[in-house]
C-alpha cells in the first residue's frame, strides 16, 4: 500500500465573499501523477495556494507526509518537502539562471548548504540550463523558462511537486518537451500534482484524476475511468 | 457636442440632493448660530471646496497630489494683492509694478483673476506631471509645493516672502463660502459621470486597455488637473478673504496633508466621501484644537501639546487606513444608498442597431523590425491584413509575436519599416491614436476597468469614438453590444467580479464599441479548455462574417489557429518562415521543426 | 579651472548624499512599493542618537556606529509597527501611512526633545582642508566621497553575492514566487527596511559634519529632494536612484556656485523645476522600469 503523501479534507477557499474552494477532498499518494482538472476559475489555483500556504483555509485541513500543513508558512512546507511551480513560469527575470536555483534552496539551511551540489544536479538534468547559467532570465525562451521554474523548484529536494499549468503560454514543441521532463522527473520518484487545461494530455500521462467545477470535486478515477464517464465532456467539454 | 454627454440625470439628481442636505443646515447655523459657529462652518465650507477640488482630480486619477496646496496658496496670494488697499501695498510689496499698486479690485473680479492665472499656470505644470504615473506623479506634486513656496518666500517684495500678508478685506463670508462650496461639489459630481470623467476613471483602472480603446491619457489628467487647480485657488482665495491675515508656511505640508486626510477619510474616488471626511476632519481638528492648550481635569492637568492637531489627524488617517482603506465611501455616491436617486432613464424598448457600413481597408506591414540593444525582436517582416479575413500568427515562445502585435498596436515603436492601413502611415504613432485608427485589441491577461460596471466599460470606449453621442445613447448603444456578446444581463455587474469567460466576451465588446476595422487578440485562448474555446472560436467567427472585421490572432492552441484562419504566419527568431493556409504551413518542414512537434504534425482541421 | 574642479567635489559629495538617501528609499520601494515619507526621521533619529551617546560620554565614532545602528533598529521596528497593517495595500495607502509616521515622530521629538537644534561638534581632525597641488580640497568632502563609495561598494556585493541579497531582489521582481520557494517574507522586508536606515543613518553622519547640528526637521528637506532625485533616476531602480542623487547633486552645487547673489534664494525652485522638465522629456525617469504589456 503507497503511503499517503498529500491529504486535503474538507478544504474551503474565500476571496471575500466569494467562494473559491469549497469542501474539496483529494488525496495523492507516493509515486503518483495526479492530474486537477477543471474550466477557469474552477478554483484549482486557489486550491493549490491553500496547500502552499500562500492563502489562508476559511476551513478544513491540509496533511502531507504525516503531519498537518495547513496554518504553517510556506517556508515551512517547502521544507517538509512540497513546492509548487507557478502558472505563467514566473521565473526572477532580472536574477541570473543561477541565483533563481539559489533562491529554489532558500528555505533553510540545510538546503542552501546543499545548494551547490543540488545546482550540479539540476544542470545534469537540464543541460540548457547549464549553458545558460550566467545569463538573466528573462533573456530565456520561454520554453527554457520553464524548464527553470521546474529546476528552481527541484532545487527544494521535494518529494511532491505541484505543477500549475505547465503547458501555458508554450509552442506545441515546447509542451512535448515539457511533459517528457515530467515524465522523466516520476521515473526519477517525484510525486506530482498536475494541473492543466489540456485534459488530453494530463489524462495520458497521469495515474488518476480529480475534477474541479465551481470550486467543488465533482469526479474523480482513473484516465479511463474519467474519459469513460462522459461527465468529462460536461464539465471539461470536449464537444 | 452634446452637453447630455457632460450632464448626466442620475448625477444631477445626486448633485441636487447632497447640495440640499449641505445648504440647509449650513444656512440655518448662518442665520441663527452664534459668531464662533458661523466661523467654523465658514471655515469648513472653504475646506470643502479644497477637498473637492483635490477629489476632482485625484479621486478620478487615482493619483494623489500635494500640489493643489500650492495652487491654494497662488489663489490666496494673487486674490490678497488684488484686493489689498493701494495705501497698504506700497509698504507690503514694494516691488510690485505700478497699475497693481494702485488699482483695488472687488471680490468678484479678484477670485476670477486668480482662478485664471492659475489655471494657465497649471496648464503649463500639467504638460510635465500629467504624463507621469503614480507614485512618480504623486512625488512631482510634492516637488510643485516645494517649488511654489520657496518662490513666494523667495521673491520678497513681490510678496511678503516669509512674513504674514495682512490686511486682506473680510469678504468670505458664509453665504459666499456656501454658493462656492455648492458649485464646487455639483461641478465635482457631474465631472465623475461626464464623459471626461469616465474617460478618466478608465484610464486610472487600466492604463494599456485604456490607450487601446483610444485615450490620450495624458490629455484627459489635464482636463482634471486644470479644472482641480482652478477650484483649488479659489478655496486658496476664499480663505485668504475668511483669515484677512495668512502667510506662506500656511499653505505648505500641513494644510496638504489635512486635505489629503479628508479625503482619505471620506473615501478615494467619491464626492459625497469629501463631504463626509470635511465634515469629519472639521469637527476633529476644532476639539484638537481647543486641547491643544492643555486642559485642566481638577486633579491633573494635560500641558500644552505642541502639534496635537497634526498628531490627531495622523491617528485618525492611520486608523481608516489601517481598518477601511477605500475610506468611509469608497468609490460609492449618496446614489448607492439612494434608490431613487437610480431610477432608469426612458430607454427606446427596440434598441435598433446601429447602421453601419462594412469595414473596408488593409493593414500592411513593409519590412516592420524592432531591435533590443543589439538583439533583433522582429526583422523586415511583411504581412498583409484585409478585412473579413483571419490571419494566425504562431511561433515559438520569444519568437517576437507579442513585439509584433506591439509595434502593429503603437506600444512598442518599430526601429524600422512602415505600418499603415490602406494609404495612412501610422508606423510609431501612440497606441491611443492607433486605436483611432480603427485598430481595436485584446489583451493575453485580460485588462478591463475592474471597478466600473461592464455597461461603463463599453461606455468608455463609445464616447472616446462618438464624443457626440448624449448619455441616453450611450447607454442605448452599449446594450445593444454587450447582448450582441450575450452578456446583456450583466451590464450593472462590476467588471472585475465576472467570470472569466464573460470578462474575455467584455473586452471584445468594448473593442467592437470603437467600430475597428481590424482586431488583435493576444492569446485569447490561453488558459482556455476546450468548451471555453469552442465558444471564443464562434464569437470570433460572427466578428469576421457578420461584422466583417479583420483578425490578427496570436495563440499557440492549434486546434483554434487551424480552424479559424484563413492565412497562417509563422515567426522564429524574429523572422517570417512561412505564410499560407493551414495546410500548406503544416506541411512546412521548417514550421514542424521550430514549433509544431511531434503531436501537432497531422492536426486536421 | 581649480574652482571648478573644487565644486565638481563639491557636487560629489552633496550627490553622494542624496545617492545614499535615495537608495535607500529605492530599496524599500523595490521590495514593498512603500515611499517611505519617514525615511527622514530616521536621519534626524542618527542625529539625536550622536547627540546623547556623545552626552554619555561614549568616544566619538562609538557614537556615530551607534547612531547608524539607531537608525537601522528603527527603520526595522517601524515597518513591524507602522507598516506591516498595510502591505500589499495600493501605494497611495502605503505613502500616505507613512507620512503619517513621518508627522507623528517629529512633532514627537518637538515635545520630547526640543524644536531647537542640539549642536553636535565636529572633530578638529576632518574640519580642514589638504592641499593637492595647488588645490584646497575638504576633508569632509573627501570623506564623504569615500564614504559614499564604500557604501555603495558593499551594497552592491550585498545584493549580487549574498544569499539574502539574492533573495531580496528576488522579491522586488516577483515578491509572491519568493514566498512560493521559501523565502521568508519578514525576513526580507525587516533586511531591506534594516539596509535603508543604515543608509539614512550614514546620509545622517555625512550631512551633520556639515550642518554640525541636529533639530527635528533635519532630515526633512533632504529627503524630500531624496524622492526627486529617485523619481529622476526612475523609481524602482537601484542604479536609477543612484544617477538621480548625483544628478541633483550636481545641479544643486552648480546653481550655488553660478547663479547670481540675487537668485540665489531661488535656487531649489530653479532645481526642482530643472528635474520637472527633464521628466516631462523622460517620464519613466532615466533608468526606466522594465514593463511589458500583454
Amino acid at each position: 500500500m503507497p503511503v499517503t503523501l498529500l491529504s486535503v479534507q474538507k478544504v474551503a477557499v474565500r476571496y471575500g465573499a466569494i467562494q473559491a474552494v469549497e469542501n474539496a477532498e483529494l488525496a495523492v499518494a507516493a509515486g503518483e501523477i495526479v492530474t486537477l482538472l477543471g474550466a477557469n476559475g474552477a478554483g484549482k489555483s486557489s486550491l493549490l495556494n491553500a496547500c502552499m500556504g500562500l492563502v489562508p483555509l476559511a476551513g478544513g485541513q491540509v496533511h502531507f507526509d504525516g503531519q498537518r500543513i495547513s496554518g504553517t508558512r510556506t517556508e515551512h512546507v517547502v521544507r517538509r518537502g512540497m513546492t509548487l511551480t507557478p502558472e505563467g513560469r514566473r521565473v526572477f527575470p532580472g536574477l541570473s539562471v543561477a541565483d533563481n536555483l539559489a533562491i529554489g534552496a532558500a528555505a533553510s539551511p540545510q538546503l542552501r548548504r546543499e545548494t551547490a551540489a543540488r545546482r550540479t544536479e539540476m544542470y545534469d538534468l537540464f543541460p540548457r540550463l547549464h549553458e545558460r547559467q550566467k545569463q538573466l532570465a528573462g533573456t530565456l525562451s520561454g520554453g527554457e523558462q520553464q524548464m527553470l521554474a521546474i529546476a528552481r523548484s527541484l532545487m527544494s529536494n521535494p518529494k511532491l511537486l505541484l505543477l500549475d499549468e505547465p503547458s501555458l503560454g508554450l509552442a506545441p514543441n515546447i509542451v512535448d518537451q515539457i511533459f517528457d521532463i515530467i515524465a522523466a522527473l516520476r521515473a526519477r520518484g517525484v510525486t506530482i500534482l498536475l494541473v492543466e487545461q489540456n485534459a488530453e494530455l494530463a489524462l495520458d500521462i497521469a495515474d488518476r484524476g480529480y475534477v474541479l467545477a465551481g470550486g467543488r470535486i465533482v469526479l474523480s478515477g482513473t484516465p479511463g475511468e474519467l474519459r469513460a464517464s462522459g461527465l468529462e465532456r460536461v464539465y471539461l467539454g470536449a464537444h | 457636442m452634446a452637453i447630455s454627454a457632460y450632464i448626466v440625470p442620475q448625477a444631477t439628481r445626486s448633485a441636487i440632493v447632497m447640495a440640499l442636505a449641505l445648504a440647509v443646515p449650513c444656512a440655518l447655523i448662518g442665520l441663527f448660530g452664534s459668531n464662533p459657529m458661523i466661523t467654523t462652518v465658514t471655515n469648513f465650507l472653504i475646506m470643502l471646496i479644497a477637498v473637492s477640488a483635490l477629489g476632482l482630480f485625484s479621486g478620478n486619477s487615482g493619483i494623489l497630489s500635494f500640489g493643489h496646496c500650492a495652487f491654494m496658496a497662488l489663489g490666496a496670494q494673487i486674490s490678497a494683492t488684488l484686493t489689498i488697499p493701494p495705501a497698504l501695498k506700497k509698504t507690503a510689496f514694494p516691488l510690485l509694478a505700478d497699475p497693481i499698486l494702485q488699482s483695488q479690485f472687488g471680490l468678484v473680479m479678484a477670485l476670477l483673476a486668480s482662478v485664471l492665472i492659475v489655471g494657465l499656470i497649471a496648464y503649463l505644470i500639467g504638460l510635465a506631471i500629467c504624463r507621469l504615473n503614480g507614485s512618480s506623479a504623486t512625488i512631482a506634486t510634492l516637488g510643485l509645493l516645494i517649488i511654489v513656496e520657496s518662490l513666494i518666500v523667495a521673491a520678497q517684495g513681490f510678496t511678503r516672502g516669509n512674513q504674514a500678508v495682512y490686511g486682506i478685506p473680510k469678504l468670505a463670508t458664509w453665504p459666499v463660502a456656501l454658493a462656492f462650496a455648492i458649485g464646487t461639489i455639483v461641478i465635482a459630481r457631474l465631472y465623475r459621470d461626464s464623459r471626461v470623467g469616465l474617460l478618466l476613471r478608465a484610464a486610472r483602472e487600466n492604463h494599456a486597455a485604456a490607450q487601446s480603446i483610444g485615450i490620450d491619457i495624458p490629455a484627459q489628467r489635464q482636463v482634471a488637473w486644470v479644472a482641480s487647480a482652478m477650484l483649488s485657488a479659489l478655496a486658496g482665495a476664499l480663505l485668504a478673504h475668511f483669515l484677512t491675515v495668512f502667510s506662506a508656511k500656511q499653505f505648505y505640508f500641513d494644510l496638504a496633508f489635512a486635505i489629503i486626510v479628508m479625503q482619505v477619510v471620506g473615501g478615494l474616488s467619491s464626492v459625497a466621501g469629501s463631504v463626509a471626511g470635511a465634515v469629519l476632519v472639521t469637527a476633529a481638528i476644532e476639539m484638537l484644537r481647543r486641547l491643544e492648550n492643555g486642559i485642566d481635569f481638577g486633579l491633573f492637568q494635560v500641558p500644552q501639546i505642541f502639534g496635537l492637531t497634526q498628531i490627531g489627524l495622523c491617528l485618525i488617517v492611520l486608523a481608516i487606513l489601517y481598518t477601511r482603506r477605500e475610506g468611509l465611501m469608497g468609490f460609492a455616491e449618496i446614489d448607492r444608498f439612494l434608490p431613487f436617486l437610480r431610477k432608469r432613464e426612458e430607454l427606446a424598448t427596440e434598441a435598433a442597431a446601429p447602421t453601419q457600413a462594412r469595414p473596408t481597408g488593409t493593414l500592411t506591414l513593409e519590412k516592420v523590425s524592432k531591435a533590443y540593444g543589439g538583439l533583433l525582436a522582429v526583422a523586415e517582416v511583411d504581412l498583409e491584413l484585409r478585412v473579413g479575413e483571419v490571419l494566425g500568427l504562431i511561433g515559438p515562445n520569444g519568437s517576437g509575436k507579442t513585439t509584433l502585435l506591439g509595434c502593429i498596436a503603437g506600444t512598442h515603436a518599430p526601429s524600422g519599416g512602415r505600418v499603415r492601413i490602406d494609404d495612412i502611415d501610422i508606423t510609431g504613432h501612440p497606441a491611443h491614436e492607433v486605436a483611432r485608427q480603427g485598430i481595436g485589441r485584446t489583451f493575453q491577461n485580460i485588462r478591463l476597468f475592474a471597478h466600473m460596471t461592464a455597461a461603463e466599460n463599453v461606455m468608455a470606449a463609445l464616447t472616446q469614438r462618438w464624443p457626440q453621442l448624449g448619455h441616453a445613447e450611450l447607454v442605448r448603444r452599449s446594450r445593444h453590444l454587450l447582448d450582441e456578446l450575450k452578456i446583456a444581463d450583466l451590464a450593472e455587474r462590476e467588471a472585475g467580479t465576472l467570470a472569466y469567460g464573460q470578462q474575455r466576451r467584455l473586452e471584445i465588446a468594448r473593442a467592437l464599441a470603437l467600430e475597428p476595422r481590424f482586431l488583435l487578440l493576444d492569446e485569447p485562448a490561453a488558459g482556455m479548455n476546450e468548451s471555453e474555446t469552442a465558444d471564443l472560436l464562434g464569437i470570433l467567427g460572427w466578428l469576421v462574417k457578420d461584422r466583417g472585421l479583420g483578425l490578427l490572432v496570436v495563440d499557440h492552441d492549434m486546434q483554434l489557429i487551424m480552424r479559424l484562419c484563413d492565412r497562417i504566419a509563422v515567426l522564429n527568431k524574429g523572422q517570417l518562415i512561412a505564410l499560407g493556409s493551414a495546410a500548406e504551413v503544416q506541411a512546412s518542414r521548417a514550421v514542424r521543426e521550430a514549433y509544431l512537434g511531434r503531436r501537432h504534425a497531422e492536426v486536421i482541421t | 579651472m581649480e574652482y571648478f574642479l573644487q565644486q565638481g567635489l563639491n557636487a560629489l559629495a552633496l550627490g553622494g548624499t542624496y545617492a545614499l538617501l535615495g537608495l535607500g528609499l529605492a530599496v524599500v520601494f523595490s521590495v514593498l512599493g512603500l515611499i517611505n515619507f519617514a525615511h527622514g526621521e530616521l536621519m534626524t533619529l542618527t542625529g539625536y542618537g550622536i547627540f546623547y551617546t556623545l552626552l554619555m560620554g561614549v568616544p566619538y565614532p562609538l557614537a556615530l556606529l551607534a547612531g547608524v545602528l539607531i537608525a537601522a533598529l528603527a527603520a526595522v521596528l517601524m515597518e513591524r509597527i507602522a507598516f506591516r497593517p498595510v502591505r500589499n495595500a495600493s501605494p497611495t495607502t502605503m505613502l500616505l501611512t507613512s507620512f503619517a509616521v513621518s508627522t507623528i515622530l517629529h512633532i514627537l521629538f518637538q515635545n520630547l526633545i526640543s524644536a531647537r537644534p542640539k549642536a553636535i561638534p565636529v572633530p578638529d581632525a576632518i574640519i580642514g582642508a589638504v592641499s593637492v597641488g595647488s588645490m584646497q580640497i575638504g576633508i569632509i568632502q573627501l570623506l564623504s566621497i569615500a564614504i559614499t563609495a564604500v557604501s555603495l561598494l558593499g551594497l552592491t556585493l550585498f545584493l549580487k553575492k549574498s544569499l539574502l541579497g539574492i533573495a531580496m531582489r528576488a522579491a522586488a521582481e516577483d515578491f509572491n514566487v519568493a514566498r512560493l520557494m521559501g523565502v521568508n517574507a519578514n525576513m526580507v522586508i525587516s533586511t531591506a527596511f534594516a539596509i535603508s536606515g543604515i543608509l539614512a543613518g550614514i546620509a545622517g553622519v555625512l550631512w551633520l559634519f556639515q550642518r554640525g547640528s541636529v533639530d527635528p526637521m533635519m532630515g526633512f528637506l533632504p529627503v524630500l529632494k531624496a524622492f526627486i532625485a529617485v523619481v529622476l533616476g526612475g523609481l524602482g531602480s537601484l542604479t536609477g536612484a543612484v544617477i538621480g542623487g548625483f544628478i541633483l547633486g550636481i545641479i544643486e552645487v552648480s546653481l550655488r556656485a553660478y547663479l547670481p547673489d540675487g537668485m540665489l534664494a531661488y535656487r531649489d525652485a530653479i532645481s526642482l523645476t530643472l528635474v520637472i522638465l527633464v521628466l516631462f522629456f523622460l517620464p519613466q525617469g532615466i533608468v526606466p522600469r522594465r514593463e511589458s504589456v500583454r
